[in-house]
């Protein structure tokens, strides 16, 4: 079935293919809502892999013309016990995701590709080799498709916890964060930086901090699925970073999970210090983006399912790990009764609804993301009234403007500029002359006179402060 | 009793701050003043120039985003414990949520400096504040992450501002405490003349006019508070217990929060004077000394 919908180039094939996508998503839903096991020959249908299914399907039923090769085909080899078959149909996807099949298996990067394929075929989870296998599947698959990517490398490396692996997953994670991208993309840093912290967190069985880690993981890849390429502002702001928006979450649980996991183990105060920086990193890149996109001219689109699942996600995210409760619980090896004793979040019903509207970050800190969802709402309200920024300004920024810091002018030659900077000159002459700066000058040029030399005076300063509040509170 | 004092403190907190806001600013270009030698302004000039600009011309339909910053920085401030940490607000206290709620009320002012009528020089000005800007959050944003890393080691268990201030009447954390006064100057050094200071911020509304302009000069003050608040929060963490305090602990706590506030201002205002230019490099060396004192002290305990 999954694969029956992926291209039918006519306008009922469009209604088929979102029908057909409809049924799917609700037979993974089911599957991973009642945490049941469906085995039909070769196929096998846990919750862990449906999980999975139901963010490709959704992600083929979000792009446009709805129905990608390249997700379905995918979600088709999850399916498939690993093995040459699932290396086949994984492979074929890749390909279709190109204009031409050969195209993808053509130059270096081909070759790499049919590399990780073969070895996606062969070597089985759960052997020493499996994490390898895993990274190497995920670098294959995350430029084409990262749900995929994703999938594989969690199924890779969830059976095979050795000390290193974590820290090869984290490790891959700060580097895709890299001025140059090697190997990933900076969007790709998060989610392994996630997975790292909660296969760790799992290996020193820690049950909460691993489910929040696995939590900001699924978080990640469902707004990857839900996400656009191109959508208007609102869509736009309730992705991003700020808190009370669905980007925001993903980012708080996995850094308070590397919390707890340095809080709980000496051994990861250097990773937790080197990935709370990093997530930084990616959280500013991550708006960065957004705001280039804010700018970027678009149609304001039909986006209404697409808000509503984001606010959905944004505001309720309990609801969305209510939905993903078996295969979480199965990867963090959380059992309902250790979790009750912490507030975690999955209990008995009557606490539900403390679940739905508190999370829990995995080192005692805990997030209303409701309230600040609210929050964020009223602030979209008052920005697209009136004359917001959601009207037509006409803009002219450029990526190059935003990028280049120290680009100015173009528009004078360099001798009206010269003229204009003595100008310049006098004038602030002049002002000085006539009766010092102004109080709040309208620019920042000319401002206050700096010391270089008293910087000595200032460092003394520092460390005597530094030092007074630990004498002080000691 | 202790949901009413939470409620009471929080809009006490609220109140206070949104008077107090313009003040700070005042307090840390006087302070910047006193050491290069310049003319000081007198206490109240930024309300006062506020006021004027509100009764200027007013244009109603660019208020939507002005509102929108302000509501930022006023919801930054909501969560952030000034006088005690028994507040409403106070279980949301999180480092990042906190820097990224301030970051957010100035990006609503950075979409001002890409309007419809272009001046060359002056607008290109405004695009080129902006651009440096988003470097600075480069830096500010992993030194938040940073921040909460550095509690977490220091002190297994305290989950956000408030949750420190209480942890640390327990148990005494000395070098985290010492640690967090590294990392509170690296973020005021990284957020330095851009984010604090009131006049470069004029550089970025470079068409906004009377109502507007004193609309968005109130919501960079609120969100300058709120820096300085985090900043404090961080620097001096012991704010008391709310729900414990009798009646004149809890006045005491009321007037010793200002006078934090005013303490931070100042020493921020003169590390403003010192640290113009770049100031990554010291950014980067006091993050490591705060690094490697809560290191030392996790591994000597």
């Amino acid at each position: 079935m999954a694969v029956a919908y992926v291209r039918w180039p006519s306008a009922k094939g469009e209604i088929a293919t979102r029908v057909l996508g409809g049924a799917h998503l609700a037979v993974c839903l089911w599957s991973v809502g009642c945490g049941a096991d469906i085995h039909a020959g070769i196929l096998v249908l846990d919750p862990f892999v449906a999980a999975f299914e139901c963010l490709l399907a959704l992600r083929s039923l979000n792009a446009r013309p709805a129905g990608l090769p390249a997700p379905m085909l995918g979600a088709l080899s999850l399916l498939v016990q690993p093995g040459p078959l699932q290396a086949l149909l994984a492979g074929l996807g890749l390909a279709m995701g190109r204009s031409e099949v050969a195209a993808a298996f053509t130059g270096w990067r081909g070759a790499v590709r049919l590399v990780a394929l073969i070895l996606l075929g062969v070597v089985a989870p759960g052997t020493m080799l499996a994490p390898i296998v895993g990274l190497v599947a995920f670098l294959t698959f995350a430029p084409c498709e990262p749900l995929l990517g994703s999938a594989f490398l969690l199924l890779f490396t969830i059976s095979a916890p050795a000390f290193w692996v974590p820290s090869l997953i984290c490790g891959f994670g700060v580097l895709a964060l890299a001025p140059r991208q090697i190997l990933l993309s900076a969007s790709e840093a998060p989610v392994l930086m996630a997975l790292g912290v909660a296969l760790a967190a799992r290996r020193a069985d820690l049950a909460e901090t691993s489910l929040a880690a696995f939590e900001a993981f699924f978080l990640f890849l469902g707004n990857h699925a839900v996400r656009a390429e191109a959508s208007g502002r609102p869509v736009l702001l309730m992705d991003s970073v700020l808190p009370g928006a669905a980007g925001f979450l993903p980012f708080w649980l996995a850094l308070h999970a590397v919390c707890g996991l340095a809080a709980a183990l000496t051994n990861w105060i250097a990773g937790a210090l080197v990935v709370g920086l990093a997530l930084g990193i990616a959280a500013v890149q991550r708006s960065r983006s957004i705001w280039l996109k804010m700018f970027a001219p678009h149609g304001l689109g039909h986006d209404g399912i697409r808000l509503s699942l984001l606010a959905g996600i944004a505001a309720f995210p309990g609801a969305f790990f209510m939905l993903l409760r078996a295969p979480l619980e199965r990867l963090s090896g959380a059992s309902p009764a250790g979790l009750s004793a912490h507030g975690g979040a999955f209990q008995a019903p009557g606490r539900m609804m403390t679940a739905l509207w508190m999370i829990p970050g995995g080192d005692g800190a805990r997030w209303y993301p409701g309230v600040a969802t609210l929050f964020l709402f009223v602030i979209c309200g008052l920005l697209t009234s009136g004359r917001g920024i959601a009207s037509a300004r006409p803009s002219m920024v450029v990526d190059s403007v935003i990028l280049s810091v120290g680009h100015r002018g173009g528009a004078f030659s360099f001798g009206q500029r010269r003229f204009m900077a003595r100008a310049r000159r006098w004038a602030a002459h002049g002002r000085q002359w006539l009766g010092g700066a102004a109080r709040y000058p309208l620019t920042a040029v000319g401002g206050r006179a700096t010391s270089s030399a008293h910087r000595l005076a200032l460092w003394l300063l520092l460390v005597a402060l530094g030092l007074a509040a630990i004498g002080w509170e000691g | 009793m202790a949901l009413v004092v939470a409620w009471l403190t929080e809009v006490v907190q609220l109140a206070l701050l949104a008077l107090l806001a313009p003040f700070l600013v005042d307090v840390m270009s006087m302070a910047a003043a006193v050491l290069s030698g310049a003319r000081m302004s007198v206490p109240g000039e930024r309300w006062r120039q506020i006021a004027t600009g509100w009764r200027g011309p007013c244009e109603p339909q660019g208020a939507g985003p002005a509102w929108a910053a302000c509501a930022l920085s006023g919801g930054a401030l909501a969560i952030t414990p000034l006088i005690s940490v028994d507040m409403a607000g106070a279980s949301l206290a999180d480092p990042l949520a906190i820097g990224l709620l301030l970051l957010g009320a100035r990006a609503v002012c950075w979409q001002r400096a890409f309007g419809a009528g272009c001046v060359w020089r002056r607008d290109r000005e405004a695009q080129r504040q902006v651009a440096i800007q988003w470097r600075m959050c480069g830096w500010i944003v992993p030194v938040l992450g940073l921040v909460s890393a550095l509690m977490a080691i220091g002190l297994p268990g305290a989950a956000g501002l408030a949750g420190l201030a209480r942890d640390l009447h327990v148990q005494a954390a000395p070098a985290l405490v010492g640690a967090l006064v590294f990392a509170a100057l690296a973020l005021g050094v990284l957020l330095g003349p851009q984010f604090l200071d009131a006049a470069s911020f004029e550089v970025l509304l470079p068409e906004a006019e009377g109502r507007l302009r004193a609309m968005f000069r109130y919501s960079q003050d609120l969100a300058s508070c709120g820096w300085l608040l985090l900043i404090g929060d961080l620097m001096l963490p012991g704010l008391p217990d709310g729900a414990t305090l009798s009646i004149p602990g809890m006045l005491m706590a009321w007037v010793a929060a200002p006078v934090r506030l005013v303490l931070v201002a100042g020493v921020l205002g003169v590390g403003m004077v010192f640290l113009r230019g770049d100031v990554r490099r010291p950014a980067v060396a006091l993050a490591g000394a705060a690094i490697i004192l809560v290191l030392s002290g996790r591994f000597a305990s």
